[in-house]
């Protein structure tokens, strides 16, 4: 169960990113100054704070006995803390900057030129980010996919503030190694170290082969 | 076929006033490197902003003509040719956004492929070609959509002496099959001499008739 809750959160929050990621950095990336600047910050504060700390932000601001929490829980019945809903959201929060990072670094990868001639060519601002900007970029787009998403794999301190440890409900792969080695079961925790190890290591391998890939292709 | 210009332009410190009228079926221009030749051609484009003035082509005030319906077959110093796409890819791009049918972008690629000797070429990815190779492709993908002007902008950089003088053989066969106005950037006189007699310099901030 920790390994498909894991590979849910880090998938969904992983997706989740992207999307929020994407438009803010493509309509930003030709942009300078202050709006620009307070976004990004916005955006990469969750970097430099402790995960614990989004953790305690998120309880205070979805939890049931917050504004937000108490109408979610009085008008729906529902309430995000201690589910994988309120991991996922967690996780995004944590992945989102990097995400970023990694979109806009692939942004920054495309020749304006290229986009120059294609708007000569009457092609409009959708067709030149889905013909040209878009397959262009995507080798370093994803490289900061995958390395979001192991990020998000390995997330412990927010998920673990707002989802908890419940077994099979909300544990995951690191949450799991922590309570497993207070139990004293070493051997299950070692198993699910080798399993996050090596989903980590697949996607690093990815990410050089696509690396290799961009600069024979240059 | 006419294109005016005359329109002023800050750039950096120094302040750009252009007024030329060009009218001659290849058109050259020169100067030093940071003179702002190609900001005056991405100002011909519409990618860049002129701050006063105008450009007209034709009659037409381009003040509110978007880059896209200005039909310009731009060439910049580095070809641009997108990397994602094969060689037919790039010849075809300019037809297919502007939605036109499969067989018929299919007919107009080959068509201009053999115009150009490149047809051989078609399914190869742009970063196997050689560089006279690439400035084919360039030309091609821009003559295919009919521009009624050609912005090169030193198109025969960092080519051998044999493939720049067949280069220039092409862009002189091109002007007159075509009957398009083209305007060349370039920092050799030879080539200049080669293909016209209007030769511009742009220098301090102005354009003069060599």
């Amino acid at each position: 169960m920790p390994i498909i809750h894991s590979m849910t959160i880090a998938t969904c929050a992983t997706i989740i990113a992207f999307f929020i990621a994407l438009p803010i950095s493509f309509s930003l990336s030709n942009k300078r100054g202050i709006y620009k600047t307070i976004v990004e910050i916005v955006i990469t504060l969750p970097m430099v704070l402790p995960p614990t700390v989004i953790g305690l932000v998120l309880l205070n601001t979805l939890g049931r006995n917050s504004g937000l929490g108490a109408f979610l829980w009085d008008r729906f019945n529902f309430s995000v803390i201690f589910t994988l809903t309120g991991a996922v959201i967690a996780t995004t929060i944590v992945v989102l900057p990097i995400m970023y990072q990694g979109v806009k670094s692939a942004f920054l990868t495309i020749d304006q030129s290229l986009i120059d001639v294609a708007k000569t060519l009457s092609a409009t601002p959708l067709q030149r980010f889905f013909r040209i900007i878009l397959p262009n970029c995507w080798p370093v787009m994803l490289s900061g996919i995958l390395l979001s998403f192991c990020r998000a794999l390995g997330e412990f301190g927010a998920t673990l503030m707002v989802a908890g440890y419940i077994q099979n409900k909300t544990d995951t792969i690191s949450t799991s190694i922590y309570f497993l080695i207070q139990d004293g079961r070493t051997q299950m925790a070692v198993y699910l170290a080798v399993v996050n190890l090596f989903i980590g290591l697949v996607a690093l391998l990815v990410i050089q082969l696509l690396g290799k890939k961009d600069v024979i292709n240059k | 076929m006419t294109l005016t210009i005359d329109f002023s332009k800050v750039l950096g410190v120094q302040k750009w006033t252009l007024s030329a009228t060009f009218d001659q079926p290849i058109t050259a221009i020169m100067g030093p490197s940071g003179a702002g030749k190609t900001t005056l051609f991405k100002c011909i484009c519409g990618l860049l902003p002129v701050d006063n003035g105008t450009i007209v082509f034709n009659g037409v005030n381009w003040e509110n003509v978007p880059t896209e319906q200005r039909r310009i077959g731009y060439l910049p110093q580095d070809l641009a040719l997108f990397p994602n796409l094969t060689v037919a890819g790039n010849l075809g791009f300019g037809l297919s956004v502007s939605h036109v049918d499969r067989l018929t972008i299919s007919q107009k690629v080959t068509e201009i492929a053999n115009y150009l000797n490149i047809e051989h070429l078609l399914n190869r990815q742009i970063s196997a070609l050689s560089g006279g190779e690439k400035q084919r492709v360039a030309m091609g993908r821009a003559l295919i959509v009919n521009p009624a002007l050609l912005l090169f902008d030193e198109p025969f950089n960092g080519l051998d002496e044999a493939t720049r003088q067949a280069c220039l053989e092409l862009v002189n066969k091109i002007v007159a099959d075509k009957n398009i106005q083209l305007l060349l950037i370039t920092h050799h006189q030879q080539e200049a001499d080669a293909l016209t007699k209007t030769v511009y310099i742009v220098e301090n901030g102005m354009l003069k008739l060599s």
